[in-house]
């Protein structure tokens, strides 16, 4: 057995990778850290600008005020709801879109893919989507939340290339075997594409949790208000327009901190599932993509 | 930049009424109200309600921070059962232009709340699409107090009226005109033993001594004495004295609108404004600054003058007894200039809000009953100052806030108002409920520059479609291109011998255009 030579050019590499990604990981932790040490410190500091990564005047008054905020349990379990419902039906109708146009034998196939394409060149516009979600009586329901934001057609493509790259043999197979069409999706196809499926449901879910726009157009009641609604009123609070006398409140001074808080709240609990679903997210996403 | 923000929500409200209206269309006239009685000046029902029956209304209003949205707070359950009308309230977005966005929407979607509020300008547009309803008929049959209100005041009616001569909202009506004024630290005056400016030659020094005298004492020049977070308008104390305002577009002179920012004045105003910039008086970066730059500024001792709204006097004082306890800030009366007395055209309209009746309501009859009720002495005691024995007492025949409101722990006279569920619906807004928002000191501050204030070009002019699309067209370019010069001028960018060459260009954009568009629109407004 040779010894491993490494080559100084090799060694180079290393170094120069290591060094560059690991300026990148500082570039993407930074802003993290700082809101961390931000939510942590006394407000004069903040507005001083001379809170870095460490947290300066330790104070936890602002996480105080942000939990005590009497909506917060309902909006979380409302996000929660949003999220996993929304996540769910996407990813039901993502497969449903994505694997009929990922067979070659589908009659029709490039003209549905057109179509799919479409929405990702074109939108409908503000105005005539809240018509029909308003037509078809969504508004203040979960419905108005979870329907339009459904399918994205980019994640329906990701998905479509994904299951092109299973092999048609193993169909095939399956088919001779007695499956049905139907039965080769959810026995054969599913079961192969889990790490593409939660990816994409990572994907989905994120954007379901920091939805906030919908959420603000759509719904009238404050029960249903999911978290990033009420997290932004909590920041709002603290901005004024000009033309209006603003009120004043001690409770201005603590709003930088209590601004930094919120961002942490209404972060941290999405950021926590990413550790547990990486070794999917890093084999999927790249994996659908690679022929698209 | 107000006045760019205002611009674009009016296009975004065209953008929704086109397609409301047709999606009003269909069921328009159904005005029937159910239990009227016809009769004006028969005000209160047997048992001294309002109404006879109770009924249930959704409405669509701004929120407040910390307000609480119930019939059942103390504040609002005197109101309700009084009138009873009991409110469903539409959960609005905090934020202004989420509220406008909101708004549009909702009034594109057709199914409206029985009672939205929003901006004079955006319910008249609203009312002249056949969203809101008019109000004339129901004021004259229902509507004694108001109407004695419009009688009284004809400047209300003439700002709340539509060209098409309807009225289709009912006003908030406050008691303050004041809005900004100049802010200095009164403490860096005593220490270096300067008196409070009242001309721009004073002015002028008392910048420089804060510059060179270091007022901070941390023994380094690293003042910055004046800044501000609202960009040009901010630099509004140096420019006014010269007898122009940034707070108009136009302006008129002997019957003539003009353009105010190729008013020959603006010369001799730009070139101070860039002296005192050239010296370092005035942020560099006044340009780009926000609000939390702006209040680094302050918490870092650097700066000692701004101009602004006068509840921020208390706000910064707060702000920087954070770092130094000593500080005392204070809000001095408009300068005088060379040949110009002192005045300011920094206001606030006596309008604020309005709320509209959705034309396809069900109860208008009664919500223009309810609003009256809101406009009469009793309604106006109700809503400035809450609930007898609770929120307020009567000494002398005045009103007075019980110790409740004023001496809360936690919160500030308002807020605790919102907290007991006060909101901010159509009436005339007492002078001791204004007072009631800011301290004794803020209070005598806020009232030494209401003499000063002059009226300014209206800003409740309407259009019609062809007149705005030629504005939006040539102004905004203008708006623009002004924007960009001035500032060029004060930074010295641009020398100001080029300040014909700049009045040329305007000029070239179609300034005639634009000013007889103004001129027939500010007759009508004349007319109303």
């Amino acid at each position: 057995m040779s010894m491993l030579r490494i080559r100084p050019w090799r060694l180079m590499f290393v170094a120069i990778n290591t060094l560059f990604l690991g300026a990148v990981v500082l570039l993407t932790v930074y802003p993290f850290l700082f809101i961390i040490a931000a939510s942590l410190s006394d407000p004069l500091y903040i507005q001083q600008g001379r809170v870095g990564v460490i947290p300066m005047g330790l104070q936890f008054d602002a996480y105080r005020r942000v939990l005590e905020y009497p909506m917060l349990g309902r909006a979380y379990l409302n996000t929660v709801v949003y999220t996993v419902v929304g996540t769910a039906i996407s990813i039901v109708l993502t497969v449903c879109a994505a694997y009929p146009i990922s067979r070659r034998n589908l009659p029709g196939r490039k003209l549905m893919t057109g179509f799919i394409l479409l929405p990702m060149l074109f939108g409908g516009g503000l105005i005539p989507t809240y018509l029909v979600v308003s037509a078809l009586g969504m508004r203040n329901t979960i419905w108005a939340i979870v329907i339009p934001a459904a399918i994205s057609s980019f994640y329906v493509f990701i998905q479509r290339t994904f299951f092109e790259q299973i092999p048609a043999e193993l169909e095939d197979a399956a088919k001779i075997d007695g499956c049905s069409q139907l039965q080769c999706l959810l026995r054969i196809i599913l079961p192969l594409s889990v790490p593409s499926l939660v990816t994409i449901g990572l994907f989905y879910a994120v954007g379901q949790w920091n939805s906030f726009f919908p959420a603000m157009i759509y719904l009238n009641d404050e029960e249903m208000f999911p978290v990033q609604i009420l997290l932004r009123d909590i920041v709002i609070q603290n901005q004024t327009d000009q033309m209006m006398v603003d009120v004043f409140d001690d409770k201005n001074l603590i709003g930088e901190s209590i601004k930094y808080s919120t961002l942490v709240v209404a972060t941290l609990p999405i950021i926590a599932v990413y550790p547990f679903i990486q070794k999917y997210f890093v084999q999927g996403s790249m994996m659908g993509s690679i022929k698209g | 930049m107000t006045n760019k923000c205002a611009r674009q929500g009016i296009l975004a409200a065209f953008a929704a009424l086109a397609v409301g209206t047709a999606g009003c269309s269909g069921s328009g006239g159904g005005g029937t109200g159910g239990d009227s009685q016809g009769n004006g000046t028969a005000q209160l029902g047997a048992d001294g309600k309002v109404l006879d029956k109770k009924i249930e209304v959704s409405v669509y209003m701004r929120p407040r921070t910390e307000s609480v949205e119930s019939n059942d707070s103390p504040w609002m359950k005197a109101i309700v059962e009084k009138t009873n009308v009991y409110f469903k309230w539409l959960k609005a977005p905090n934020d202004n232009n989420d509220y406008i966005q909101k708004f549009n929407l909702t009034l594109a979607g057709g199914d409206l709340p029985d009672l939205m509020e929003a901006t004079p300008d955006l319910l008249n547009k609203g009312g002249e699409n056949g969203v809101f309803e008019p109000l004339n008929k129901l004021i004259d049959d229902h509507m004694p107090n108001f109407k004695k209100i419009l009688q009284d005041n004809p400047q209300i009616l003439k700002d709340i009226k539509s060209d098409d001569g309807n009225i289709y909202f009912f006003p908030q009506i406050s008691a303050v005109k004041t809005i900004n004024l100049s802010i200095l630290r009164q403490d860096w005056l005593d220490q270096l033993g300067l008196k409070a400016p009242t001309t721009t030659d004073e002015m002028y020094e008392v910048l420089k001594a804060f510059k060179e005298n270091d007022p901070n004492g941390n023994g380094v020049q690293d003042e910055i004495p004046f800044t501000t977070r609202n960009k040009l308008k901010g630099l509004l104390p140096f420019i006014e004295p010269f007898g122009v305002s940034l707070e108009e577009d136009f302006y008129v002179e002997n019957n003539q609108v003009k353009y105010s920012f190729t008013n020959p004045k603006l010369k001799e105003a730009l070139a101070f404004a860039a002296k005192l910039y050239k010296e370092g008086l005035i942020d560099k970066e006044y340009i780009t600054n926000d609000q939390k730059i702006w209040e680094s500024r302050f918490t870092n001792q650097v700066s000692g003058a701004t101009f602004d709204s006068f509840p921020r006097i208390e706000y910064l004082e707060k702000l920087v007894a954070q770092a130094n306890p000593n500080v005392n800030m204070t809000g001095i009366v408009p300068l005088k200039g060379p040949n110009m007395e002192a005045y300011t055209k920094s206001q606030q309209t006596l309008i604020k809000n309005g709320f509209a009746i959705s034309s396809r309501s069900r109860y208008k009859v009664e919500l223009a009953k309810m609003q009256d009720w809101f406009y009469s002495e009793e309604g106006q005691l109700a809503h400035n100052f809450g609930v007898l024995g609770l929120t307020y007492t009567m000494e002398n025949n005045e009103p007075k806030y019980t110790d409740l409101i004023m001496k809360d722990a936690k919160h500030s006279p308002l807020l605790k108002m919102y907290e007991l569920g006060h909101r901010e619906f159509a009436y005339q807004w007492d002078i001791r409920y204004e007072n009631a928002m800011v301290t004794p000191k803020i209070e005598k501050i806020r009232d030494s520059i209401t003499p000063y204030i002059k009226d300014k070009y209206p800003l409740t002019l309407s259009f019609t479609q062809e007149e705005r699309d030629v504005l939006n067209a040539k102004l905004t370019e203008m708006t623009t291109y002004k924007e960009e010069m001035l500032n060029k001028f004060i930074m010295g960018a641009e020398p100001l011998d080029k300040f014909d060459d700049y009045v040329q260009n305007i000029e070239k954009m179609g300034l005639d255009q634009v000013l007889k568009i103004q001129q027939a629109a500010y007759e009508r407004y004349l007319k109303r």
